[in-house]
């Protein structure tokens, strides 16, 4: 299955995230920090990458368009996930893949990471 | 006689104006300092800002002649005096300060006549009737400000609580949903529990988007669309709701009728009222209309609901108020329904109909704004 890249500052959500989309067969990495993420993207090379919209001090704008410079990750799947209400229009300027709005539940996690994954 | 006196004591007045505004400014600068404006982080700038230009343009209005004045002070001056009011809004005036400033302006102005020799007092002075129509101007243009400035800042306090409301929710949802998938045999149980959070996810919602349609920060954006075509959308949901409740949910098929609304309000509009209708409908179910008009389009939308009171008719549309039933839900889906349609130019009423029953209407203008190639 997939390789993703999991951050989120919520370490519940994490947790529980990362228990599900394990248990799915995809192999995940999860990070709290957001800092960590360029880097451990450069060195992991993904298949996706599930971003939180607000991240300790951090935004995924910040991330995604440093993302997007680097030719290893530019065309790097991109799944944002948001507890914001305005932030879907933002997500597909940001060239986001997907988008998915919190609250979500089980399935909507699992039906939005199957769309953006290699089969 | 008495008239040219005044007029030319006038003109003394703007000279002198125009010759002391420094004096004037220094004056009134260190009056307002010591009176109102002691709190630490108002800047010396902030205080004298515009004050220059108000002088001069009080010597100005001052030798032009009287009926100028009368339509001037309105046009011109008013608006120099309404940004003053704007900006003490942001320095943190309240309109005690602001009324002060004016009166200390007075008190300096005449001084510094008295000082020259020039008479400036009495009811029918012109010095008085540009200054009290400049404090009139303030004040209003102070409270507009501040008005606007409390609920932005709610709406945005409400934007921030709703995020962090919607980080634990968003866990505690997904938690759920997994639990349900590993134990089945608490399947209804678990479906309870997020029913649950399912309500309080559209309840937060519900506060957010009513808080920024109040605060008028959501921007109606209009554009032609297929009315039948948002109609199907906007009562997917309360269709299926209807099917659950075991009511009938009739509506006639709208073809080809194309309006110029914002799509979004539109439908947010629709589905509360039709929501609203279902979860109080009995035997008889839901209707939903759509008449067109010369200039309007109506959708109606009734059901056969118990009879209201008429003061439970009148406040409907009030934040939180609702009808003390099991079936009540957060007291928002009417105003955030009223909300969104009056940002776009739109009403909605509502009106008991007969015995039982209640009657809601929304009425949007019809009007369709020719598209141009690019």
């Amino acid at each position: 299955m997939a390789r993703i890249l999991f951050v989120n500052d919520e370490a519940d959500l994490v947790e529980v995230s990362s228990d599900l989309l394990s248990g799915e067969g995809h192999e995940v990495v999860a990070l709290t920090d957001a800092r960590q993420t360029l880097e451990t993207a450069r060195r992991m090379k993904p298949d996706l990458l599930v971003l939180d919209w607000i991240l300790n001090g951090l935004t995924a704008e910040d991330v995604v368009r440093q993302l997007r410079l680097e030719p290893a990750t530019a065309r790097l799947p991109i799944l944002l996930i948001s507890a914001l209400s305005d932030t879907a229009e933002r997500a597909r300027l940001l060239t986001a893949d997907g988008y998915l709005r919190k609250p979500f539940s089980a399935e909507g996690l699992s039906r939005a990471v199957a769309a953006l994954v290699p089969r | 006689m008495e008239g040219q006196e005044d007029l030319g004591a006038a003109r003394k007045l703007a000279a002198l104006i125009d010759c002391e505004r420094d004096e004037i400014e220094r004056r009134w600068l260190a009056r307002v300092r010591a009176d109102v404006a002691r709190a630490p982080g108002i800047e010396l700038t902030q205080l004298r800002a515009g004050m220059h230009e108000y002088l001069a343009g009080l010597a100005a209005l001052l030798l032009g002649p009287r009926a100028a004045f009368e339509r001037d002070a309105r046009e011109v001056w008013a608006k120099v005096a309404r940004e003053h009011g704007i900006a003490r809004v942001r320095i943190g005036f309240d309109i005690g300060q602001l009324v002060h400033e004016f009166v200390v302006l007075r008190q300096v102005i005449r001084a510094v006549a008295l000082d020259a020799g020039i008479a400036v007092d009495g009811p029918e002075s012109i010095l008085a009737d540009i200054l009290d129509a400049a404090i009139a101007a303030a004040v209003q243009a102070y409270v507009d400000a501040r008005d606007h400035e409390t609920k932005r800042r709610q709406a945005e306090y409400v934007a921030f609580l709703t995020h962090e409301l919607r980080n634990p929710l968003g866990t505690a949802m997904l938690t759920a949903s997994l639990l349900r998938r590993h134990v089945p045999q608490e399947k209804g149980t678990l479906e309870k529990l997020e029913r649950s959070h399912q309500r309080l996810s559209e309840m937060i919602d519900g506060v957010l988007l009513t808080e920024k349609l109040g605060a008028g920060t959501v921007e109606s954006r209009p554009t032609n669309v297929d009315l039948g075509k948002i109609l199907d959308d906007a009562v997917e949901v309360a269709r299926c709701a209807a099917e659950r409740k075991g009511v009938a949910f009739r509506m006639a098929r709208v073809a080809g009728l194309c309006v110029h609304v914002d799509p979004l309000l539109t439908r947010t509009a629709i589905q509360h009222l039709a929501e609203n209708a279902v979860r109080y409908a009995e035997k008889r179910g839901i209707d939903v209309a759509v008449e067109t008009r010369l200039d309007d389009v109506v959708i109606h939308v009734r059901n056969d609901c118990p009879a209201l009171t008429d003061d439970e008719v009148r406040t409907l549309f009030e934040p939180f108020e609702r009808t003390p039933t099991p079936q009540a839900g957060a007291g928002l889906g009417l105003v955030v329904a009223r909300r969104a349609i009056e940002a776009q130019g739109g009403s909605i009423q509502a009106a008991q109909a007969g015995t039982s029953g209640c009657h809601f209407w929304i009425t949007l203008p019809r009007r369709v704004v020719a598209s141009h190639p690019h």
